[in-house]
């Protein structure tokens, strides 16, 4: 008893403790923090993988604009596909009016980037349309 | 509260020395009634509240002494909390043993509070050199009875001093008890150590704690590099916004270009009235239009005008040929 003052312990003890909850409560904080931050991360990161698969996936974007032309009515006449220098060139000739509507609401419901869009009527019957991509 | 009592102080700071004020001295015993006291005293206390031995040790000095004195009384003093105190005496020592905290809580007892107390002496210290018996009370005086300071009853050793007017003649030895007069109902020394076990149990629940808090912010750490490595995101966050920007900026276009071609598909054409060509990218369109009369080409101009700002615009042989600028 006469070589500690127990209020030193007692002082000590408060310190110490009053120390440890307040690094605690930092603590805490920190990981709520993080928390929030990684959610928001998680939340970002999907809309950035979603936007990317849909608009900054070549290949996929390609398949899927295969994928229509390659379809009955238009595989027949689908002419030169051309890609260079990151632009997908297509040209479908000879459409019917029903079949310009089914190609190009096909295409438009697709997410692929379109760059350029050119119809050409021939005469009364049909219609060239020639498409570019950028992939 | 806690006063300290240092141990080897000279004599002419503590004691009742000449050119110092006279400070008072009270003898304590058991039992007594409350001593009338204003300011701070000398307390001497009775052998009631130590045992005392004296040894010849093979000991250098006190300090050995006192590591030697338990051994010594462990035997015959009652089981309790002892503190030892050793004074060399030529060839002997003078060893004591004293339990502290009753000390402090019987003078706090008999109100003598640590604010009151100067220092505290035994009586074996301070009256051993008086060869009469000194009055303690009616009944009993205090004498040297081989040179150990004991309490007799009157009868047998009568005495005409009293304890206190001995202790005013002389001065006070150098030989202060170290004693803690720090008291209280509320915390002994059983409690202190009881509330210290305590005190360190909390700590440690605390520290687990702690280290739980760390392991989970490590935890998130992790999380956050395998989210971005997962998803490929880029390190900092202003390279996130623009990748973000990028993204969302060419979704934007894209929704804009479908949407203006629908426009262009829902021009208000009449029956006999035809598209020959049409021609559009991101910031403008072409179109050449077969019209029935040349005056319908300024509804047709008016249709485009609400998408975008006609930049060309001209009719020849009922065939309109238009550009919209967009953006």
């Amino acid at each position: 008893m006469n070589k500690i003052n127990p209020l030193y312990l007692l002082g000590i003890f408060i310190a110490v403790a009053l120390l440890m909850m307040y690094e605690s409560w930092a603590m805490e904080k920190k990981i709520s923090r993080k928390a929030q931050e990684n959610a928001q991360t998680e939340m970002l990161g999907k809309k950035v993988a979603s936007l990317k698969t849909r608009w900054k996936d070549p290949k996929k974007a390609r398949s899927r604009i295969d994928e229509v032309l390659n379809m009955r009515p238009f595989a027949s006449k689908a002419g030169e596909r051309r890609y260079k220098s990151g632009v997908y060139k297509v040209t479908v000739k000879e459409l019917s009016a029903q079949e310009l509507d089914r190609l190009s609401a096909k295409l438009l419901n697709e997410t692929v980037p379109f760059k350029r869009l050119e119809m050409l009527r021939n005469g009364d019957r049909n219609v060239t349309v020639t498409m570019e991509f950028a992939l | 509260m806690t006063l300290k009592l240092p141990s080897k102080l000279p004599a002419f700071l503590s004691g009742s020395s000449e050119g110092t004020e006279k400070i008072k001295t009270v003898f304590v015993t058991k039992p007594m009634l409350p001593p009338a006291v204003n300011e701070p005293v000398y307390v001497v206390l009775s052998p009631a509240f130590y045992w005392f031995r004296e040894e010849v040790l093979p000991a250098r000095n006190a300090a050995q002494a006192k590591k030697l004195a338990p051994s010594f009384f462990d035997t015959v003093i009652p089981e309790g909390s002892y503190e030892y105190f050793a004074i060399a005496k030529g060839e002997a020592f003078w060893l004591f043993a004293y339990d502290p905290a009753a000390i402090a809580e019987y003078l706090d007892d008999i109100g003598l509070k640590p604010a009151r107390i100067k220092a505290v002496y035994f009586a074996q210290t301070e009256c051993s050199d008086t060869d009469v018996a000194l009055r303690i009370d009616d009944d009993t005086s205090l004498i040297s009875v081989d040179g150990v300071m004991s309490v007799v009853s009157s009868r047998y050793a009568p005495a005409e001093t009293t304890v206190e007017e001995q202790c005013e003649k002389t001065p006070r030895s150098r030989h202060k008890v170290p004693v803690s007069l720090y008291r209280s109902t509320f915390l002994d020394e059983r409690k202190v150590f009881r509330l210290t076990a305590v005190a360190v149990a909390f700590l440690a629940v605390y520290l687990g704690n702690f280290l739980l808090l760390r392991y989970q912010y490590r935890q998130q750490l992790v999380r956050e590099a395998t989210l971005k490595a997962h998803y490929r995101l880029p390190e900092t966050s202003f390279q996130l916004k623009s990748l973000m920007r990028s993204l969302e900026g060419r979704q934007a276009r894209q929704l804009r270009f479908r949407k203006r071609f629908k426009q262009l598909t829902k021009l208000p054409l009449q029956r006999g009235e035809a598209v020959k060509s049409l021609r559009i990218d991101m910031k403008k369109a072409d179109l050449v239009i077969a019209l029935l009369q040349p005056k319908r080409a300024e509804v047709l101009k008016d249709a485009l005008q609400k998408q975008g700002r006609i930049t060309a615009a001209k009719v020849k042989d009922k065939t309109f040929y238009v550009s919209v600028a967009y953006e």
